[in-house]
């Protein structure tokens, strides 16, 4: 693992740490008095969290110029091996993944659906687009019957309400 | 309880045919996620944990275990044939399974691990049963401060024998508490660290954020990749059942797989990985060949194979017993049973002892059913890894985030999720432990209440919340836990320098 991400992680850990510490002073005290009070948890976690994200960096910084490069013993879970990795490609599915969250009651799920499938497969690397949209207009149609049917899950479908509701297919 | 009565219960329950149902379709779901590298438990329970809402507690719980023990069979057939392991725990079966595949005995790797999954998984319930039973007795003696002990033992033992950094350990701990705390506070009701949105004022919902953790993070990093798993299935056929004289040497391993596996799924934070592992030694140290150990043998398959399956018992038992879920995957099947409105604790499975009953029946079920049919699915299971990984990672991704908005119809859960998906992604990446920081979101709120209003009851004095037998002695053994975890990272350390200063620059 490449030590300038794990310092930059462990960082936001205990920048966070302290804006929780911050924010836990501004909580009330309330009526009721004990010798914990509603603050400590988040002192305490904030706390591990900026001696834990210093001990991290600076371990890193001890060892700094010991090796000449920014490769150190992997901690966390390896990618495989013999096969290239971008932590591009999961940034843009994650964004991908976030504008799909944020269309998905305004659009309605019977369309954003299938155009984030389309959009991640190619964010994945697929460039087959007629199979793509294949796959998913039959998935957003079965994950509709199952969840909105089957299920009675309420599923927003946007601009086609008026349209659901002529056809009876939602009632409210 | 008697101890008779959780068999008898969860045979009972065999005789609903939704139970069945619910077994069939976990199994069969479970033994093509085993299938799939790097489709673990934990991410194939986030996949379907929203349908188990849905679900009477019974069958959910019956479908959720069934899917584990297809997973435990599942992810033996790509290690034996490909070489490629389903998760971790299966690395000993690629090191002698695939080594027998490649000498062309495919069918006597394939055969064994059949044997050995299903015989160890049988075996375990019963050590479920005799392990769990007396735990829940003691459960009665469980007040506030036992709980407290039990959740610092639960965290501590986590991320002292999961992590790989101690420290990253009690940071991810640490994380999951204080976003788990987010909301109302349990004793006075102000909120905290709400920001001011009304949103969250009752805080996170926490099975979005454990799913998000848990398995948005994992199909995050797999889209790292862009690779197709290789179609083996053709290697495969012709593989014939070995006879009884064949697997009769790796029965006795297989027995060590169990008992090691059943322990040592029990212990917090150690699931199938260790007990796969510990097993394995057990089984060369007994064993009259240890040296066809990683050559191909057939034992060190069967020990591995049983302990990986037993170690689902395992885990169930301080999950039921004692409310503590040691493992991703428990965490989430808790989750599951507190959108059902359980509470999870000491007293869950007390006062509702029908999950104790449906556990078993899932178990014996998916068994049965994997004995019917298990060797046949081996090889139409390998048809599973055809399937395109880039399509199956997006379309899993979709699956769940619709499950989670399922849970309240709500888009924040979504974004939730989103975010503690996006949080573990590091975290998997660089070395933080997942699992204590799910822990964390999920036991959190729990963790502090059983910690004030324990102190409430013993007269808000410290001295004699600590110095309560059972609370002492718990807290002294996660402290143990925890500095045996410090001084085993140590000594790791040192060998590594060691090595590295050997190697030379």
């Amino acid at each position: 693992m490449d030590r300038r991400i794990d310092i930059a992680v462990a960082a936001a850990f205990a920048l966070l740490g302290l804006f929780m510490i911050w924010q836990a002073s501004l909580i009330r005290e309330g009526m009721m008095r004990d010798p914990i009070g509603p603050r400590a948890a988040f002192y305490a976690c904030g706390a591990v969290l900026v001696i834990g994200g210093a001990v991290v960096i600076l371990g890193h910084l001890r060892r700094w110029s010991q090796q000449a490069h920014h490769l150190v013993r992997n901690e966390g879970t390896a990618d495989e091996m013999d096969f290239p990795s971008s932590a591009l490609r999961a940034w843009g599915l994650i964004a991908l993944v976030t504008i799909f969250a944020v269309l998905f009651q305004p659009l309605g799920f019977l369309i954003a659906t299938p155009v984030f499938i389309v959009a991640a497969l190619a964010v994945m690397g697929k460039r087959n687009w007629g199979v793509m949209a294949v796959i998913a207009v039959i998935f957003t149609a079965v994950t509709y019957g199952i969840f909105a049917q089957i299920l009675s899950v309420r599923i927003p479908v946007g601009p086609l309400t008026p349209l659901f509701r002529e056809l009876g297919w939602i009632v409210l | 309880m008697e101890l008779l009565t959780p068999l008898l219960g969860g045979v009972a329950l065999l005789g609903d045919p939704m139970v069945w149902l619910a077994v069939l379709a976990g199994t069969l779901f479970g033994v093509v996620a085993g299938a799939m590298p790097g489709i673990g438990t934990t991410l194939a329970y986030g996949l379907v944990l929203p349908f188990t809402f849905v679900m009477p507690p019974i069958i959910g719980v019956a479908f959720l275990l069934a899917i584990s023990v297809g997973v435990g069979y599942g992810n033996s057939i790509p290690a034996i044939l490909m070489g490629i392991p389903g998760n971790p725990a299966a690395i000993l079966t690629v090191i002698d399974g695939h080594r027998l595949h490649k000498e062309g005995k495919s069918g006597l790797a394939l055969g064994v691990s059949f044997v050995a999954a299903l015989g160890g998984q049988f075996a375990s319930i019963f050590l479920f049963v005799l392990l769990v039973v007396p735990l829940m007795g003691v459960a009665y003696h469980f007040s506030f401060p036992e709980i407290f002990g039990l959740y610092c033992f639960g965290f501590l033992a986590l991320i002292s024998l999961a992590a790989d950094n101690i420290v990253k350990g009690l940071m991810s701990a640490a994380f999951g508490i204080a976003i788990g705390l987010v909301g109302l506070d349990p004793i006075n009701m102000v909120t905290r660290l709400d920001m001011g949105f009304r949103e969250v004022r009752s805080g996170f919902e926490e099975v979005a954020l454990v799913i998000g953790i848990l398995a948005l993070s994992e199909l995050f990093r797999s889209a790292r990749q862009v690779f197709q798993w290789q179609d083996k299935s053709g290697e495969a056929k012709g593989s014939k059942f070995p006879s009884a004289a064949e697997i009769r040497p790796a029965v006795p391993a297989m027995a060590t797989g169990t008992i090691v596996g059943t322990f040592v799924g029990a212990i917090p934070g150690a699931g199938a990985t260790p007990a796969a592992m510990i097993s394995y030694q057990a089984a060369q140290m007994l064993s009259k060949e240890p040296e066809k150990f990683g050559k191909g043998s057939i034992e060190g398959i069967g020990a591995n194979e049983a302990a990986q399956n037993a170690s689902n018992s395992g885990e169930l038992i301080p999950t039921l017993g004692l409310g503590i879920p040691v493992s991703g995957s428990m965490v989430l099947l808790l989750a599951a049973l507190t959108v059902q409105g359980f509470v999870p604790g000491p007293l869950m499975v007390k006062n509702a002892p029908d999950l104790l009953f449906a556990a078993i029946a899932g178990l014996m079920a998916a068994t049965i059913f994997l004995l019917l049919a298990g060797w046949w699915m081996a090889r139409a299971m390998l048809k599973a890894v055809q399937l395109d990984r880039q399509v199956v990672i997006v379309l899993a991704i979709t699956m769940t985030l619709i499950g989670i908005y399922a849970i309240n119809t709500k888009i924040l859960d979504v974004l939730v999720a989103i975010g503690g998906g996006a949080v573990g992604y590091f975290m998997l990446r660089y070395g933080y432990n997942t699992a204590a920081a799910a822990l964390g979101v999920f036991i959190g709120k729990e963790f502090e209440r059983a910690l004030r209003i324990g102190l409430n009851m013993n007269d808000n004095s410290w001295v004699t919340f600590l110095s309560r037998p059972i609370t002492a002695t718990i807290l002294l053994i996660a402290l143990a836990v925890l500095v045996w975890g410090f001084w085993k990272r140590m000594q790791m350390r040192r060998r590594i320098a060691a090595r590295t200063a050997e190697q030379g620059p």
